[in-house]
């Protein structure tokens, strides 16, 4: 068992960070909050794919004169070449990511993702609405309702009245 | 490699990633998330990935959270996330049956630091033989990434440059959405505050923390 | 960004800290074939050099030192540099990217290639430097594109 759990416990360990960047992506209702899932989930693939180049006894590959030119003593390269490169993809990606979040939180001044889906699916202009108070709540919760058929991801249908 | 110092290092990650969803103040979510990052370098340096663990600590620990607190100081620190259980429970069962899926696929994987595994036979045997005689250059991550392998490194240069131009075309600011964009997010502004008022003890409490 | 730091200590240590850091990219671009590093980490190294006066620093001085046309020159002179390189064998009748096509009499083509593979790492900093700070720039509104 003990055997077992050294040559296994990467994996468990990655998967375990793998779930908790896929609820941050999943579960979590703020925009900001599924980005960092989002950088969680890849540096967790990073590690997956780091730790598959490992070899028992290999040091880093670079070669060493005294060791010659011999595979056996070095770890595998290619994997650390394609997470290089991943990782500056990664930071594109990511910049590209919340550049669009001050672009929504420019548009609608809010990252709680059920009240941006509300919005965009719901009544039209919604920034027209007049002064804020009860008539502005009113017509929030109207729109979520609207909302209900055509947006999936807003899984619960009874979301303001629950809250209220 | 040592496999005490492994475990603390990956129980380290699981704490602060965990805890980065957790946090209600996003810049304290940013610090946990680089120091999430920084562990991961170690992590690789651990296992003899200079490289890796060089750019990540330069990418993913620095820039990474230099790019968020821009982002977070242009527009809010507070986190909004209201709970929603049914979404949560739906969540749930995905991730739940996700791990499933994973510990089934994984027991084909080899052992940690198997030299008989595939990956260690392939291809990359050659590059190590032939790098210091092909290109004199030690280092065989940059000999591939420049010479072996030259055309995935241009493609990824050319993704990186697109990625940065179009973070620079979506905040792109015409003059004419300029007078719209500023009502809608007063309007917007406004909304919020009305909804917090009635939107229960939560929304009240994160607005509280912030100084 | 966010204009001058309020702590005259936090100013005084990261104007000192950048030319190091600038330094330090730099040799790491330099000595990526004997070394761990290369183009994407020293771009990334340099860039930081030009991003911490930014967020510390008064506005005016940080853009004097860099100025905000810098990212997207930079990001498409690496690129431009890198495909120039890229198509030098193509014109001498080799492959795309084979350096070793190029024949310079009295150097042998190891020796070559890895020339080749400096100019390249160059040019992937000189990129990856560009889109880093481009990116930085369009987040904080201060960019010309």
């Amino acid at each position: 068992m003990i055997e077992l759990f050294l040559d296994r416990y990467v994996y468990v360990f990655v998967l375990a960070l793998l779930c908790i960047g896929l609820y941050g992506m999943l579960g979590k209702g703020d925009l900001v909050k599924k980005v960092i899932g989002m950088v969680i989930f890849q540096t967790a693939i990073y590690i997956f794919f780091i730790q598959g180049s490992l070899q028992q006894d290999g040091t880093a590959p670079i070669i060493d004169p005294e060791l010659g030119s011999d595979p056996s003593a070095y770890v595998d390269p290619l994997p650390h070449l394609l997470i290089l490169t991943a990782i500056v993809v990664g930071v594109g990606v990511l910049g590209v990511a919340l550049s669009l979040l001050v672009r929504i939180y420019r548009a609608h001044g809010t990252f709680d993702e059920a009240v941006v889906a509300a919005r965009l699916a719901g009544a039209s202009e919604p920034w027209r609405r007049g002064p804020a108070g009860d008539a502005g709540e009113t017509s929030a919760r109207g729109s979520a309702d609207g909302s209900d058929d055509d947006a999936p991801d807003d899984g619960s249908p009874d979301d303001p009245a629950s809250e209220a | 490699m040592i496999v005490a110092l492994d475990i603390a290092i990956f129980v380290i990650m699981l704490l602060t990633a965990a805890l980065a969803l957790r946090v209600k103040d996003l810049l304290t979510a940013v610090a946990l998330l680089a120091g999430y990052s920084l562990v991961a370098s170690v992590l690789f340096i651990g296992v003899a990935a200079l490289d890796v663990g060089l750019v990540e600590a330069a990418l993913g620990a620095g820039i990474t959270g230099v790019l968020f607190i821009a982002a977070i100081l242009l527009t809010t620190r507070r986190s909004v996330a209201r709970e929603r259980p049914k979404q949560q429970a739906l969540t749930m069962v995905l991730i739940a049956g996700f791990f499933g899926l994973m510990v089934f696929a994984s027991t084909d994987l080899p052992d940690r630091g198997d030299p008989e595994a595939p990956a260690q036979t392939g291809v990359s045997t050659v590059y190590v033989s032939q790098s210091l005689a092909d290109t004199e250059t030690p280092n065989v991550v940059t000999s591939l990434l420049a010479d072996y392998r030259s055309q995935d490194t241009l493609g990824e240069t050319l993704v990186i440059l697109t990625a940065a131009l179009a973070a620079a075309l979506v905040l792109m600011r015409r003059p004419e959405d300029d007078a719209v964009e500023d009502e809608r997010a007063k309007a917007a502004v406004e909304d919020e505050r009305a909804t917090d008022a009635v939107g229960g003890e939560r929304a009240t409490d994160a607005g509280e923390e912030q100084p | 960004m966010i204009g001058a730091y309020p702590s005259v200590v936090v100013r005084v240590v990261s104007a000192l800290l950048s030319p190091f850091i600038l330094l330090f990219g730099l040799y790491i671009i330099a000595h990526g074939h004997y070394g761990p590093g290369g183009g994407f980490a020293g771009g990334v190294f340099v860039a930081a050099a030009v991003i911490l006066p930014r967020m510390t620093l008064d506005e005016e001085l940080a853009y004097r030192l860099a100025p905000p046309w810098l990212g997207p020159a930079a990001g498409g002179i690496g690129m431009l540099l890198f495909l120039a390189v890229a198509t030098v064998p193509l014109a001498l009748g080799g492959d795309f990217l084979d350096y070793a096509m190029v024949e310079i009499a009295g150097v042998a083509a190891s020796r070559i290639r890895y020339l080749g593979i400096l100019v390249v790492e160059i040019a992937v900093g000189i990129a990856v430097f560009g889109s880093v700070v481009l990116i930085f720039d369009v987040l904080t509104g201060k960019s010309d594109a």
